[in-house]
């Protein structure tokens, strides 16, 4: 009987199931080829994460529209069910063998990348089963939900995009990643590859939680009224039905679009701090200072936010709290963590003498609107535009809070590393010369753009992009791909995009050239670091570095990070003084395995910033 | 032995005709099967109430009904398709209250659709099929298949509708079951088909002592092929016995100036018969029903009587008064 029904499934779906299976491995090899091409993935694994997240989903889906909705469409499960079969016995059937094949496809994914993964690094057991635990369960998840949609006929398709809006308005309204529901945070935790020893048992039964009651309504649907309710979902949809659910979803998504509200989350306090508003701007700084140093400083900053918000058209923009930490540079700003989407946190030490409040205005104006864009901005290849858009803004005012002149010096400092393809991949230039050059070398670009097309049409151009103009529902999917830049820059200035990034390479050359002379003088640092081993699992990071002209100061940077997060992750300083320091041995030690992000930097007083040898990472081996 | 339904007679209560039968069956060919007070609701609607019936060994047994009547019902309880709400079927000398797979396997089966896999092909449908049976008999498909004019490589999806019928059959026979049921199978055949069809059961049954199971709406088709029938009217059955004794049970007294409609009416309900509702309201004959011994008894069978057909008597039994337009 099993090998009867075992051989008809397979006869009835061997094409569907072959084309399929090809494809997801076909898939996987544009994902293996992409990565490697833009490097874009640091762990074998990290493929398998991308897989189970995208092709599990099509597979599932595929294979159990197959399997449940072409039988119960096709009423064959009433021929079935008059053999000596009962009713339970072929759903089970029908089950095992799609999530035996589902589960085959990504076995053989998992296999692949387990074999990447073993020229990567020493793989252990522990770490491929906690891979293979967290992948399988997921896909079985999904595999289920699927196998249970389908029994759910007519409607669906309706409930698929239904849920998709619920999903789309959840991360929207309430400012909550999808990696924030267990669930799905067990195949999207950033620690998906990486982890290898600790077993996220949490997820887990939550995942087979969620399994047992999705086959607890799957099993309830099939046989509750003798299997005449799945018999009845499957009918097709009359016209009147339809219409309803037509109208029906389309109700819904423009209600929950106009009328609610999105969910405000408790706002970020600063206890003691002094606030002052102006406008759609609120700054609150931090009153250990004492008040009358806080309360200058957030009247004085507020006004500036205001002016940048008036500048840009903002009608609102997030809450700014400037707290105090006594061990900073007055040059160094450290971004808080906020949970809060509506407010962002710096920490400043803004009791240094040192301290400059326009540079820090500068900076905080790019942090508002990164947060006011719902970092939106922050994707490539806008970014350059947020980048340089608040020496823009500094530059415009009637007092400037910038010298445009070391501006734009700073910018011919790094005119080497400048191409036309920078825009595009603007976070590998930042990488390489540093956040305050490589908005200096936007804000040429801009400055390009004022003089060429005139000053109104920069301004309309920066508000066109930069102001809040995404919409806040589903529509926000679609806006980036309708707004590229190549579209805007034909819009506003009836130029090309291609034809801007070479005037403006060019822009940043000429300058170069123009100010060879005072280029020479200012220092630049380079150096290397690398591993040495102190036992089987632990080593030592020693550097060799070079700053020529010599600077006294110089510090070497380094950050260990996560899996996904390249960015993140706690950020060290070791301060050393040149020529003495310029070969070393950190006292931190690493483990075979970290990953490491590094590079040396100097303040330049020249430039009024600081210079970088660029951020480099490193794998311990 | 010939009866009426437990509610249209008055009097003999479910249980005294489930006991009479028993007691009388003795003597008579054993049960193959048969249901004790069978029951089936959806919703509020009474699909099928206290149904018992009996089919015999190697009989053919019609089950007459109207469109609705609880025919279809009746078989997918029997089948075990779905389950009784009440009452308990047995099946050869086996009491259940839904028969599992094992007791499927002694069951053939057509239904009143054939929804076959459109893909395969004839002699593909009996290799699957034949996975569920231990009993299968290969060479008894492929010579049902030869006999039925059924092509093996042809596709379900190119079969005309009574292929598809003959298909079913083949597909129910070929594992020789005890018992093989057939539900309204010549719906939507033509009549040429109808007629083949109907033949080819009353030849399989004569040929190998078959006991079938056969429900129809359609009188006559029955009456080429039933040995007994049991006839269902809004799921009670109201009568079950042979076809010639139903002609014995049921007559038409014809009404005149001499023996006026009220006069009849009156003396046959005072006598026991009952005035069947499907000619209700006519002036010119009343139709009763009775058992032979009643009718031998009764003054009422001294009026003058006219002959009627089999379908007047089951449009009599099952029919509706026609209602005033």
């Amino acid at each position: 009987m099993i090998a009867s029904l075992l051989r008809k499934e397979i006869r009835q779906h061997w094409p569907l199931l072959t084309i399929t299976a090809m494809g997801v491995l076909g898939l996987f090899g544009v994902m293996y080829l992409g990565a490697e091409l833009d490097e874009s993935v640091s762990h074998p694994f990290e493929l398998l994460q991308r897989m189970a997240l995208i092709g599990a989903v099509i597979l599932s889906m595929v294979v159990c529209n197959r399997l449940v909705v072409l039988e119960y469409q096709s009423k064959t499960q009433l021929f079935l069910e008059a053999l000596p079969l009962t009713r339970a016995w072929m759903v089970a059937m029908k089950y095992v063998f799609g999530a035996a094949y589902v589960v085959a496809i990504c076995g053989m994914i998992f296999a692949l990348t387990s074999l990447l993964a073993v020229t990567f690094e020493e793989l252990t057991l522990r770490h491929a089963g906690i891979v293979a635990m967290r992948t399988f369960s997921f896909v079985l998840m999904v595999y289920t939900f699927f196998f249970m949609m389908g029994l759910l006929g007519r409607y669906r398709v309706a409930i698929y995009i239904l849920l998709f809006f619920c999903f789309a308005f959840y991360t929207q309204y309430t400012s909550r990643s999808a990696s924030g529901v267990p669930v799905f945070d067990l195949i999207m935790s950033s620690k998906f590859a990486y982890e290898r020893i600790i077993i996220p048992w949490s997820q887990l039964a939550i995942t087979w939680g969620v399994i047992g009651g999705l086959l607890t309504i799957l099993f309830s649907m099939a046989l509750v009224r003798e299997g005449t309710v799945a018999s009845m979902m499957a009918e097709k949809m009359s016209y009147q039905e339809k219409v309803f659910i037509s109208c029906l979803m389309l109700g819904i998504s423009f209600f929950v679009g106009i009328f609610v509200e999105r969910l405000e989350s408790e706002p970020f306090e600063l206890v003691g701090g002094i606030e002052a508003s102006e406008g759609p701007a609120t700054v609150t700084v931090d009153g250990i200072v004492g008040e009358s140093t806080a309360g200058p400083i957030a009247e004085r900053v507020v006004s500036a936010v205001a002016d940048f918000a008036e500048f840009f058209g903002y009608e609102t923009l997030p809450a700014a709290f400037v707290a105090f930490r006594a061990d900073l540079d007055a040059d160094k700003y450290e971004q808080g963590l906020s949970t809060d989407a509506d407010s962002i946190v710096v920490r400043v030490n803004m009791s240094d003498e040192g301290w400059d409040e326009d540079e820090f205005i500068s900076f905080l104006v790019r942090d508002l609107q990164l947060a006011q864009s719902k970092r939106l901005s922050h994707l490539e290849p806008k970014i350059w535009l947020s980048d340089g858009a608040r020496y823009y803004w500094a530059a415009q005012a009637a007092d400037p809070l910038v010298d445009v002149e070391k501006l734009r010096l700073r910018a011919a400092y790094a005119a080497d590393c400048f191409d036309a393809t920078c825009p595009d991949r603007w976070l590998q230039l930042n990488d390489k010369v540093g956040d305050d050059i490589v908005s200096a070398i936007a804000f040429v670009g801009l400055e390009y753009l004022a003089e060429e097309y005139g000053k109104d049409d920069c301004h309309a151009f920066l508000r066109d992009v930069l102001s809040n103009r995404v919409p806040d529902d589903f529509r926000g999917v679609v806006h980036d791909g309708l707004n590229s830049m190549p579209g805007l820059m034909k819009k506003h200035f009836n130029t090309s995009y291609d034809s801007f990034c070479e005037d403006w390479v060019a822009r940043v050359h000429e300058l170069a050239e123009e100010r060879a002379a005072e280029l020479q003088s200012i220092s630049r640092i380079t150096g290397q670091v690398s591993f040495e081993s102190i036992s089987d699992e632990s080593r030592s990071l020693t550097w060799d570095v070079e700053v020529s002209p010599p600077a006294d100061v110089f510090e070497l940077r380094y950050r260990r990070l996560e899996g996904f997060e390249p960015r993140s992750g706690k950020r060290r300083a070791e301060s050393l003084r040149y020529p003495r320091d310029t070969q070393g041995e950190l006292e931190d030690t690493f483990t075979i395995g970290d990953r490491v992000r590094t590079t040396f930097s100097t303040r330049n007083d020249v430039l009024g910033c600081e210079i970088i040898s660029g951020w480099q990472n490193l794998t311990v081996e | 032995m010939n009866r009426f339904g437990d509610d249209p007679q008055p009097g003999l209560a479910a249980g005294s005709v489930g006991e009479a039968v028993a007691a009388i069956s003795d003597s008579l060919p054993s049960s193959c099967l048969r249901t004790h007070g069978l029951g089936l609701n959806y919703g509020n609607v009474r699909a099928v109430h206290n149904l018992n019936l009996e089919v015999r060994e190697g009989e053919i047994y019609g089950f007459l009904g109207r469109n609705g009547a609880g025919k279809t019902s009746t078989i997918r309880m029997i089948m075990g398709v779905i389950r009784p709400d009440a009452g308990e079927i047995e099946l050869n000398g086996e009491r259940l209250r839904r028969i599992g797979t094992r007791q499927k396997r002694n069951v053939g089966y057509v239904s009143q659709e054939q929804n076959f896999y459109p893909w395969m092909k004839c002699a593909q449908l009996g290799k699957f099929v034949g996975g569920f049976y231990p009993t299968w008999d290969r060479a008894e498909f492929s010579r049902l298949l030869h006999i039925l004019d059924l092509p093996p490589g042809r596709r379900v999806a190119h079969l005309s509708g009574g292929m598809k019928v003959k298909l079913a059959l083949a597909l129910a026979l070929a594992h020789r079951p005890s018992l093989l049921i057939l539900d309204e199978p010549t719906s939507g055949l033509d009549p040429v088909a109808r007629r083949e069809f109907l033949n080819i059961i009353r030849q399989q049954s004569v040929a190998h002592g078959r006991t079938t199971f056969f429900s129809s709406h359609l009188i006559d088709e029955v009456e080429m092929v039933a040995d007994r029938v049991g006839i269902i009217k809004r799921g009670q059955l109201c009568y079950e016995g042979e076809i010639g004794l139903l002609h014995q049970t049921v007559r038409k007294v014809v009404c005149n100036e001499r023996q006026p409609a009220d006069v009849v009416r009156e003396r046959a309900i005072a006598e026991g018969l009952e005035e069947l509702d499907g000619f209700r309201g006519q002036l010119d004959a009343v139709y009763l029903r009775g058992e032979p011994d009643l009718w031998q008894s009764s003054s009422v069978g001294d009026f003058e009587t006219s002959p009627i057909s089999l379908e007047d008597v089951f449009v009599a039994l099952v029919g509706e008064p026609t209602p005033n337009l």
